[in-house]
């Protein structure tokens, strides 16, 4: 199989498509731990990546630091933003008496309007890079591969990124995580504060996406509409990992990523979404509850 | 220790409780009896902090009344909620372990694991086992458990008993009386009148969300008029 495979794809679209997908799967992981934990989709989940790039993009240019040493820094300001979000929007919208799954939608899906708004007033609607740095313009060759630095870098990053929220999971904080997705009202009854615990899994997702985030400025441009077209590709990986599955989002984003790199590669560079959304319609149709789906 | 003044709620649209004043003094077992419907559940609920109320309520002198559940909790009152509502997709031990999860910090927090072992062997044959896929006894075995690991001082069971099988109901309600000579005090809700009579110390009789008796157990137990009367045998 894995031959056959080999031989119709060669090895460096198979590799394109394995780092993209770490990335994918890390931006997913991040959308699945909160909606498995509170049943809300962040539509600005996108957006937020958006904004960790242009911090990025905004520090690299200020202190003249590599992008990599920036990212824990960017990371950690995710993290707190993240938790700011939930506290100060989220569960204001979630403790609303009426309509409460409207609110959810439009309270999330006004902030990425929002925030999409306020990175073209302050940016432009120009695309920014950053141009050097020390994965910029390096490649790794191997045995006939070539593998440019900055995406071997992101997929690794996002790797470890990814294998750190794994091991949250089996914290204990991370069986209170899985608690209170289960019941939300007993845990309050044995004295865990659940709003912390929310704040805290926005934290953890917001963090992640920011990895991302920081990781992708490195090679890819940095706009006021980049979000966008990786939150759809997030959304699919969710439907397709299994909505509330964190390691369902992994095997799901590698999947996307190859699929998209194959798309690309043996139809066309331009339509390279087109098998993305196709694997989507068929998820839908065949297995709603996604791959490794807990609902 | 527990004490409530007119104590009033509306649960779902409808008047659950209506001047309820109670009171429960340390090392009691209360048991509150009534009908279905009567307002049992909402009252143990008004008091957890999971329904909204109006009226006093004090716990050690503290007024309660409005606050967080999980404040509450770490007050020291565990609810045993009607139907256990254990995390089935997590472990027997996971779900011991999170009873202790609010007192993260102090050392000697995992201690009660030895008391609920020795209430409940069978629990410490299961420890690996989700919670999901227990039997109904061992499943309110382990809620009792995950309460204990809180180390409360009022624990509150609404309707133990209820989905097990005959045989276990007695060691439950023997385990009730056991945890109270330990030193924590009961309020206990339960459908079986005769068998929650006879472990409790005094019992409220309540019917459409109001006080209409209270007493000793013993007596209430021997009123044939009251059985009549309020609790529809």
């Amino acid at each position: 199989m894995l031959a056959a495979i080999l031989q119709a794809v060669p090895l460096q679209i198979l590799l394109s498509g394995l780092l993209m997908g770490l990335v994918y799967a890390l931006v997913a992981a991040g959308l699945s731990l909160i909606f498995g934990l509170m049943d809300v989709v962040n539509f600005a989940h996108g957006e937020l990546m958006m904004l960790a790039m242009y911090a990025t993009f905004v520090l690299w240019q200020a202190s003249g630091l590599d992008p990599v040493l920036l990212m824990p820094v960017v990371a950690c300001v995710m993290f707190g933003l993240g938790m700011l979000l939930y506290r100060g929007l989220v569960a204001r919208a979630l403790s609303v008496q009426f309509n409460r799954g409207m609110v959810q939608i439009f309270v999330t899906f006004g902030l990425a309007i929002f925030l999409r708004g306020a990175a073209q007033f302050a940016f432009g609607g120009e695309f920014r890079s950053i141009t050097h740095g020390w994965l910029t313009d390096r490649s790794v060759h191997w045995g006939g591969v070539f593998l440019p630095l900055p995406q071997l870098a992101a997929g690794l990053v996002c790797l470890l990124a990814f294998s750190g929220l794994l091991a949250v999971g089996r914290t204990e904080f991370g069986r209170a995580l899985e608690a209170t997705r289960e019941d939300r009202e007993a845990v309050a009854l044995l004295g865990i504060d659940r709003d912390r615990i929310f704040a805290l899994g926005w934290g953890l997702g917001i963090g992640a996406v920011g990895v991302a985030g920081v990781m992708l400025a490195t090679f890819y441009y940095v706009g006021p509409n980049v979000g966008a077209n990786f939150a759809v590709i997030a959304y699919v990986t969710v439907a397709l990992g299994g909505f509330g599955s964190v390691a369902g989002a992994l095997v799901a984003g590698l999947l996307i990523g190859e699929v998209e790199a194959i798309t690309a590669a043996i139809v066309e560079p331009s339509l390279k979404q087109v098998g993305v959304f196709a694997i989507y319609l068929v998820v839908l149709m065949l297995r709603p509850r996604g791959l490794f789906g807990k609902i | 220790m527990l004490r409530l003044e007119g104590v009033a709620a509306s649960y779902r649209g409808l008047k659950a409780l209506q001047g309820v004043s109670i009171t429960v003094a340390r090392g009691e077992i209360v048991a509150v009896v009534g009908a279905n419907g009567a307002g049992k559940s909402t009252l143990l609920k008004a008091i957890a902090g999971l329904v909204a109320t109006t009226g006093a309520i004090e716990f050690d002198g503290t007024p309660i009344a409005g606050m967080a559940p999980h404040r509450i909790a770490r007050l020291g009152i565990n609810l045993v909620p009607e139907g256990r509502r254990l995390f089935p997709r997590l472990s027997v031990q996971d779900n011991l372990r999170l009873g202790a999860y609010a007192r993260r910090g102090e050392t000697d927090r995992m201690k009660p694991l030895d008391l609920v072992f020795a209430l409940f062997p069978r629990l410490s044959e299961r420890l690996a086992q989700r919670a999901e896929t227990l039997s109904g006894g061992e499943q309110q075995m382990l809620a009792i458990g995950r309460a204990l690991m809180t180390q409360p001082r009022l624990l509150m069971l609404d309707e133990p008993s209820q989905g097990i099988m005959p045989r276990l109901v007695d060691d439950i309600l023997a385990a009730i009386t056991r945890i109270r000579d330990l030193g924590v005090t009961i309020l206990l809700v339960e459908q079986r009148l005769a068998e929650s009579l006879a472990i409790a110390d005094r019992a409220y009789v309540l019917q459409t969300g109001r006080v209409v008796m209270e007493g000793r157990a013993a007596d209430i137990a021997a009123d044939d008029g009251v059985r009549r009367a309020y609790l529809g045998m």
